[in-house]
């Protein structure tokens, strides 16, 4: 139990910046010339000083669109764009820049376990360079304009992937989460606003985006982040020292659906691989660590098996999830 | 069968619930259907919540039918349905009604974060210039004219800077 990192709770953070340009109308105002040419006056921007490799929507099929999603690269708002819609992504992944979404630039940092500081610095950096070249919206009472009001001021969503599955199992979430709601703080589901809890996997990330800078509202949610961490590690702590026969036979059933089943839908497998990840952080199915779980959760969404292979029906994906999955394990 | 809400009309839309397992049916007419729009949509986002708030707000003030925005032509109206602007020019067309609601949705209504580098020069300047010459009312009112007259000098300079970037530009 101690050997437990706060990385194994905190998945993911994630920093987006919403930013428009002045001399443009929003998005979903603008014609196609002028789309393409805030497209081009952004591409221009960034290239001045950075290698971004440029994507148009239109390029995309909806497999490959939806698996962008599915990876976090883009936003499901982003996808159901056609001709209008772009985006850049960096060499390195970490850095995606949306063209023409809700707002003309949304750029969004990602990186493992809680680091939303170094997401912040690294969008900082992307948003400055842009800024260098085009005449951004920006208000001297309300800060960077955006298309909703939800998030003018700042135009910052931090937001931090947390997986739960203690709390989940235990019934608490519900309590907590809504108890973290009262603190101006949003909670969602993996794919974002609407989207429902799967793997007992939960985005927190702040209500508001004016009133305060960029490092205050940081500063909040990694302060609740480290009370549900700590929250989480408790409930494992007690569950290792009252449940632990119970535990113990969940976490091996789970292993053994996992390693032999020859179909499995998106749901179950979600579930499971979200008990034996737990299992591992808890030292309770050794042959399960060092194996990346939550990447292995990614790969087994339905658009992402069907890059592998775009001619599945639901059914044969089914089966290749589970062969995936059984390939993966016994590695 | 009647609606359930109404007792008057025909219910011709039929919808059914299930909430942690409990199923609830509701039988409702066109019209009361319409009312409820909520049933049909559980997943109540932050951008519904703040058009829902936009129609709330005013309803006991009446203002004029005010002109649409001088730079897209979004009227405030549109703006109220869908709760997102047009253009970033539409903030300063409805900036009046604006204020109160942003407030009411976001807490404050004051940008105190990042301030972009190239447009908030000339701007960081003029936010040193508000600040002097608060200052020096409060300097003036206590009586200190010495202090004034410093901070008097501070601001002529800081606008004499002002005014040479105006000009640079």
């Amino acid at each position: 139990m101690s050997s437990l990192k706060n990385n194994d709770i905190v998945i993911t953070s994630r920093i987006r910046l919403a930013r428009n340009l002045k001399n443009y109308k929003f998005p979903i105002y603008m014609t196609e010339s002028e789309s393409k040419s805030v497209i081009n006056e952004i591409y221009n921007a960034i290239s001045k000083h950075e290698n971004y490799k440029l994507t148009y929507m239109k390029d995309l099929s909806d497999v490959k669109k939806n698996s962008l999603i599915e990876n976090h690269i883009i936003s499901p708002a982003l996808a159901n764009k056609r001709n209008e819609g772009a985006f850049l992504l960096s060499p390195d992944g970490k850095t995606s820049v949306m063209i023409n979404e809700e707002d003309h630039i949304r750029i969004q940092t990602i990186e493992d376990g809680l680091s939303l500081k170094e997401c912040w610095k690294l969008s900082n950096e992307v948003d400055d360079i842009i800024e260098e070249s085009v005449d951004y919206a920006f208000d001297r009472e309300l800060g960077y304009i955006t298309a909703c009001p939800t998030n003018i001021g700042t135009g910052m969503r931090a937001s931090v992937m947390l997986h739960l599955p203690a709390l989940s199992i235990t019934n608490q979430i519900d309590k907590l989460l809504y108890g973290v709601s009262q603190l101006g703080v949003a909670v969602r589901g993996v794919y974002g606003e609407g989207t429902k809890s799967i793997g007992h996997l939960y985005q927190i990330s702040n209500q508001g985006t004016l009133g305060a800078s960029e490092e205050t509202l940081i500063d909040k949610i990694n302060q609740i982040v480290m009370q549900i961490i700590d929250k989480e590690k408790n409930t494992r702590e007690h569950l290792m020292k009252n449940n632990y026969d119970d535990l113990e036979d969940d976490f091996y059933r789970a292993y053994g659906l996992l390693t032999n089943a020859r179909k499995m839908t998106v749901d179950e497998a979600m579930k499971l691989l979200s008990l034996i990840k737990l299992g591992s952080e808890m030292g309770i199915t050794p042959m399960v660590k060092g194996k990346n779980i939550y990447q292995l959760m990614i790969w087994i969404q339905p658009n992402n098996i069907s890059t592998i292979d775009t001619e599945l029906s639901p059914k044969d994906r089914d089966k290749k999830r589970a062969e995936i999955i059984r390939r993966e394990l016994l590695r | 069968m009647l609606c359930n809400e109404c007792g008057k009309n025909e219910a011709n839309v039929h919808l059914t619930h299930i909430i942690n397992g409990k199923k609830t049916e509701s039988h409702l007419c066109e019209e009361c259907a319409k009312k409820n729009q909520t049933i049909f949509n559980p997943n109540f986002s932050m951008e519904n919540l703040f058009s829902a708030m936009l129609n709330n707000s005013f309803n006991n003030k009446t203002y004029l039918p005010a002109k649409g925005c001088s730079n897209c032509g979004m009227t405030y109206e549109n703006f109220r349905t869908t709760g997102k602007f047009g253009c970033s020019q539409c903030i300063d067309s409805f900036k009046g009604r604006l204020k109160p609601v942003i407030k009411s949705i976001q807490g404050y209504d004051r940008h105190t974060g990042k301030i972009p580098k190239r447009t908030g020069g000339a701007y960081k300047v003029q936010m040193d210039i508000e600040r002097l010459k608060n200052e020096l009312r409060c300097a003036v009112e206590r009586e200190e004219y010495e202090l004034a007259a410093e901070l008097r000098d501070k601001i002529y300079e800081l606008e004499k800077k002002k005014g040479d970037e105006q000009f640079e530009k």
